[in-house]
């Protein structure tokens, strides 16, 4: 009876104060933490790309100005043509699953979600298949090298990008998200990655298939 | 445009500024020459980094800066705050917010 009369003493002391834990954080940007964290992610892999476009220009230029590809190497211009299109259409259906889920449409959602993945595997499957039957190998000189490095680079910020539309899809099957802004933010953070990964494969198509 | 991190639909309004630039450049590299497309492709890329960097200053600035009047107290980042919302721009308006 003691320790309980103890216990509720202490929790009426514990009232009369407004605040408890640690302190309140300060803000000190204009943004909120989850924002500021894809931000300073994005920025990153920004910076991870310009490198590899840096030794990409570094080999054409520098060290094959001459021969670009080298002889015998002829690209798959249609395919990937054909692939960017699929890619840069998932863009789309993310920005609908987006505006589906603002007005409440929970269908609109999931179909856009749902197409949003397939589009993306889509890619990933003619990316691979074109490896399989592209005729060079990463070891078959600096072309092959950087070929595969920069899609390759790329086709594994694609992979990652499936990976959080998978949780995406499964959280919209079962209800997680509503139109309020704070309740979708599991759509809107991948969903900027998705723009992100896709703007990088237009960067990367125009430099090595067209450029 | 503004940021393109600012939300999903600055986003994808910039995807659609680069589908544009890269229709440009492709036609630059099939109808003139590859190196002429390649130097409007840096063009733009450093036009586009420069709307980019000036809007990410802006909203990586302190909200301090907001406060109207001059002269008053502010609080500086890692100073215990009194529990005022001194933001102009709520976090909610800064990601949900589509307007640039």
């Amino acid at each position: 009876m003691e320790s309980a009369s103890i216990a509720v003493g202490q929790g009426a002391a514990a009232d009369h104060h407004d605040h408890h834990g640690p302190p309140e954080f300060h803000r000190s940007a204009r943004i909120d933490q989850t924002v500021l964290g894809i931000l300073l992610f994005i920025l990153s892999e920004i910076m991870l790309f310009a490198a590899f476009f840096a030794a990409y220009f570094f080999l054409r230029v520098v060290v094959s100005p001459d021969t670009w590809p080298p002889a015998g190497i002829e690209l798959p211009v249609l395919i990937a043509g054909i692939n960017t299109v699929v890619l840069v259409s998932s863009s789309f259906t993310i920005h609908y699953a987006l505006e589906a889920i603002k007005h409440n449409n929970h269908p609109g959602l999931k179909l856009g979600l749902g197409l949003t993945w397939l589009l993306g595997a889509t890619f990933l499957f003619i990316q691979i298949n074109e490896y399989i039957h592209i005729g060079f190998t990463p070891r078959d000189g600096a072309f092959g090298s950087i070929f595969f490095s920069l899609t390759g680079l790329h086709g594994a910020h694609v992979f990652v990008g499936l990976l959080l539309l998978t949780f995406a899809n499964i959280r919209a099957w079962r209800g997680h998200f509503g139109p309020e802004q704070k309740n979708h933010l599991g759509v809107e953070v991948p969903g900027i990655y998705w723009h992100f990964v896709d703007i990088m494969w237009i960067v990367v198509f125009v430099t090595i298939y067209i450029i | 445009m503004g940021n393109p991190l600012k939300s999903e639909g600055a986003a994808f309004r910039w995807l659609v500024a680069f589908i544009a630039g890269a229709v440009l450049v492709i036609l630059v590299a099939v109808l003139m020459s590859s190196v002429a497309a390649a130097l409007l492709g840096f063009i733009l890329l450093a036009m586009v980094s420069v709307f980019i960097v000036r809007g990410m200053a802006h909203m990586l600035g302190s909200p301090d800066e907001d406060e109207a009047p001059a002269g008053a107290s502010s609080s500086r980042p890692g100073e215990q705050s009194d529990g005022a919302e001194t933001t102009s721009e709520s976090p909610e308006q800064s990601l949900g917010d589509d307007k640039d």
